[in-house]
């Protein structure tokens, strides 16, 4: 029997390694191969590096700040929520998980719309970049500090608590200790979703505010220039990789107890500002679709949009991206969720931003792989994470010993799969599919780096609209996004039962 | 209905509907013909057929010579290009004919390589714009224009403009849409006729042109996009664009609004030849067929559908509609394209677009 359990570790750490093999780890070779130490010399100290240099410094600048800016305020809110009240701070979490879960573009839109449509800095430019990132990020921050808080032990909290009354520094200092590794995680992570941005720099910056993300499609797509290009993706790789690996050093096991914090209502304050900073734009969409803010006056002009056939295809191939992108990472994830080796295999993807995933699979597959099947593949090699580990999740929970009595009565192979497997996973096999759907419908940067017209998804389309401030019709379609997003977001919560791990 | 009955149902739908999907896009993709040209979406697709009329001009193609094309479209004609370069670079297969080289993409890749010579009759192609785009004979001039700056006179009274207004009047900048030219053909073009009238006929530097719009003027990513604001944004009246835009206005919308107008110094009026040609890929292995639809670009059954469908001038002796007497008399345009030669292209293209990026971080 123990052998048998081994012949499927090694399947599942093969077939997942494979997997990745090929769509990740080869196309980043090929474009290794593409570099020089020429291309290395002429980034670095060429007559142009400033532009390099100036992107690498931008992206550091704005992901420091927008991470900063995320964590204090998330973390603040998450704070303030528990000591106004239990449900206020429970909604807001919902809220939170349905806001990190918005497609970029939609994000970069509803900021354009919102603010800098009317001149606001919020809305464009560098402090546009940072609030769109914030907009991200605070909720992931939320999530992590409010789990942290709310899982302290009891006891600990009430002695903190009785303790502040006297000395209120050491009171928050004490409770921040006591948080530090959720602060640090989700910093981390914060500063490597807005280093790896890529829609919204594009959106919000224009040409003024490059991230390297955005030096690499320019370089690569416009100036053709592969050496250069595949030297600044690995580059990417390099940096990623590295904060991904020092963020695994603060990683710990949640507490499990149940923290009360001292109910205090002159915190309400916080959770407002939240509420409307995170709904305000996502609200302002509905708006802006019917609202046209260089006339000043209200229309029906974007609906014509609708049955627009370019419209019609971008839906028709966001829906069947989608769909092909989850049964691929259906089919990877469930293999990888067989054990903890491949799982954490399946993590590898994480390591490459969308773009420099794209600008690989390009690179090396375009003429091999048609590009209706390449984009699914990218949107599944995003959404794997995720899927895996849900699926892992779901899988764990499967009673040691129901699977004793599948060996002793030699149920397995495709019987165990269909007989017990599939009925008992139900709810992690749900939220993989809406996972990877939610994922796939939102992916911006893998899909604008391999996509020709006919091969449009809607994100793209809201891009190339807000780019050409066609904001009724950008508006319109962002909304429906949103409308969609938000529901598979809430059956994602619905099914896990209020669990709001994001898990990487 | 059980949990592992609705768990197989959705797989089950997924699985039809990825097969069906499949099975749609392979549809589409079709076969690939003798032919692979790649063109930029909105070639000859500015006409009441839309899109149609160029499947129609190849179709026509196709059945008078017996020849299948698959045509391949791209955002602009620097993304048709770059496919072919990346194409090349990375050893895949590519196309035979690309459609849209202008002048600059002409110079870098004839010095890349990638550019068969064709021998092709042009004996009755507009001469100015052969020596403009390449007088070797590796691209082949299709159609042609000015750049212009465009206005709409409803929203802006003026009867005379020159480039250097805007860099005087910051209240004009600021009605001003230009194009970026890292990311569009057109905005590429536009800074070589900005960098060439300032630094050969003003004698002044470049760049204090765009340091005093820069803050003001709308930079569009791309010419529909600068076309979309134009028509969306109340503010914005003026916009780089051709000089065959009055005339798009007057046949569409029997309106006689825009205006076209090119730079003027001293009594003399500068401009930007903006040539189009088409040029067949070095090793393709349907030489014989790429010539042929060659000379079908250059036909006139070709040739006479260019002015209403692509808003260009076309190569060959053609009658000019009607609407045509709206576009801007290009007669006495002195084109400024000498002043960059071929061979200075590339380094020029890169030169000023870091410059100009320098300019907009600033």
């Amino acid at each position: 029997m123990q052998r048998e359990l081994n012949a499927y570790t090694v399947v599942s750490v093969l077939v997942t390694a494979s997997f990745l093999f090929i769509f990740i780890f080869l196309p980043l070779s090929y474009l290794a191969s593409k570099t020089s130490i020429e291309s290395i010399y002429d980034a670095i100290f060429g007559k142009y590096s400033w532009i390099f240099i100036d992107s690498l410094l931008f992206s550091f600048k704005q992901a420091i700040i927008s991470a900063t800016i995320s964590i204090v305020t998330g973390g603040f809110v998450a704070y303030a929520s528990l000591k106004v009240s239990r449900r206020l701070s429970e909604a807001l979490r919902i809220l939170s998980f349905v806001a990190f879960m918005m497609p970029s573009t939609v994000v970069a839109t509803s900021f354009y719309a919102t603010y800098g449509i009317r001149g606001i800095p919020l809305g464009k430019g560098f402090w546009g970049i940072i609030s769109a990132h914030v907009f991200y990020n605070a909720p992931l921050a939320y999530i992590y500090v409010y789990s942290a808080l709310s899982t302290m032990s009891r006891e600990l909290v009430e002695s903190l608590e009785f303790y502040a009354m006297r000395n209120k520094l050491k009171y928050y200092y004490t409770l921040l200790r006591m948080i530090l590794p959720a602060v640090v995680s989700s910093w981390t992570l914060a500063f490597v979703y807005c280093f790896t941005s890529f829609a919204i720099p594009l959106t919000l910056g224009g040409p003024k505010y490059w991230t390297l993300e955005v030096y690499i499609y320019y370089t690569t797509r416009i100036l053709n220039n592969y050496g250069l290009g595949a030297f600044m993706a690995l580059l990417q790789v390099l940096i990623v990789g590295t904060v991904l690996f020092l963020i695994r050093k603060y990683e710990r096991a949640a507490p499990s107890g149940a923290a009360e914090l001292r109910r205090d209502f002159r915190f309400i304050w916080a959770p407002i500002l939240y509420l409307i900073y995170e709904l305000l734009p996502l609200l302002s969409l509905v708006f802006h679709a019917f609202y046209d803010p260089f006339s000043r006056s209200f229309t029906l002009r974007a609906l014509f949009i609708l049955s627009d056939p370019i419209v019609l295809r971008a839906a028709l191939n966001t829906l069947y991206f989608a769909l092909l992108a989850t049964l691929i990472s259906l089919i990877i994830g469930t293999i990888a969720s067989m054990n903890i080796h491949s799982m954490r295999i399946s993590y590898s993807s994480l390591l490459t931003s969308s773009v420099v995933l794209g600008l690989g699979l390009y690179a090396l597959y375009s003429d091999r792989i048609p590009t209706w099947i390449l984009i699914p593949i990218a949107h599944a090699l995003v959404a794997l994470p995720l899927a895996s580990t849900n699926l892992y999740v779901g899988r764990s929970r499967i009673p040691q010993e129901i699977n004793e009595m599948c060996r002793l009565y030699n149920v397995r192979g495709v019987r165990y799969y269909l007989d017990v497997y599939i009925p008992l996973v139900f709810e992690s096999f749900l939220t993989a599919i809406m996972f990877s759907i939610v994922v796939s419908i939102g992916e911006f940067g893998a899909t604008y780096m391999l996509y020709q017209r006919s091969y449009e998804t809607l994100s793209v389309l809201v891009y190339r609209l807000t780019s050409a401030r066609r904001l009724l019709e950008a508006s319109l379609i962002s909304t429906l996004i949103v409308l969609l997003s938000s529901l598979l977001s809430l059956g994602i919560l619905k099914v896990r039962r209020g669990d709001y791990r994001i898990e990487v | 209905m059980n949990r592992k009955a609705l768990q197989l149902g959705i797989i089950a739908i997924i699985v039809i509907a990825v097969v069906a999907g499949a099975v749609y896009y392979m549809t589409q993709e079709g076969e690939r013909g003798e032919l692979l040209v790649y063109v930029y979406d909105s070639f000859m697709a500015y006409g009441k057929e839309g899109e149609k009329k160029l499947d129609t001009l190849i179709r026509s193609f196709e059945e008078k010579y017996n020849i299948n094309v698959t045509v391949k479209k791209f955002d602009s004609a620097q993304d048709a290009y770059n496919a072919v370069l990346n194409e090349i670079e990375l050893g895949k297969k590519t196309a035979d004919v690309i459609i849209g080289i202008t002048p600059s993409l002409a110079a870098e890749g004839k010095k890349k390589g990638i550019f068969e010579k064709i021998d092709v009759d042009v004996s009755n192609v507009n001469r100015t714009a052969i020596s403009i785009l390449d007088p070797e004979g590796y691209v082949i001039p299709l159609d042609y224009s000015y750049l212009a700056m465009i206005v709409d006179t409803d929203r802006l009274n003026v009867t005379d403009l020159s480039l250097e207004d805007f860099a005087l009047s910051s209240e004009l900048a600021s009605k001003l849409i230009v194009i970026n030219p890292t990311t569009s053909g057109t905005g590429l073009e536009f800074l070589y006729w900005q960098y060439a009238y300032y630094e050969y006929i003003l004698g002044e530097n470049w760049t204090v042109w765009w340091k005093s719009i820069i803050n003001k003027a709308y930079v569009a990513s791309s010419w529909s996009s600068a076309f979309d604001i134009f028509y969306g944004d109340q503010n914005r009246p003026i916009m780089v664009s051709y000089a065959t835009d009055p005339a798009y206005s007057y046949y569409f919308y029997n309106s006689t609004n825009l205006r076209a107008f090119v730079s003027h110094h001293e009594g003399y009026y500068y401009g930007w030849m903006y040539v189009e040609g088409v040029a067949v890929i070095k090793g393709t292995e349907h030489l014989k067929e790429a010539k042929l639809f060659v000379e079908y670009l250059l036909s006139e059954d070709f040739q006479k559908e260019i002015p209403l469908n692509n808003w260009m001038y076309p190569v060959i002796p053609v009658a000019l509609p009607e609407a045509y007497k709206y576009a801007l008399d290009t007669s006495k345009v002195i084109p400024l394209n000498d002043k960059i030669p071929p061979e200075s292209i590339e380094a020029l293209k890169k030169y000023l677009t870091v410059e100009w990026l320098k300019i907009i971080k600033e």
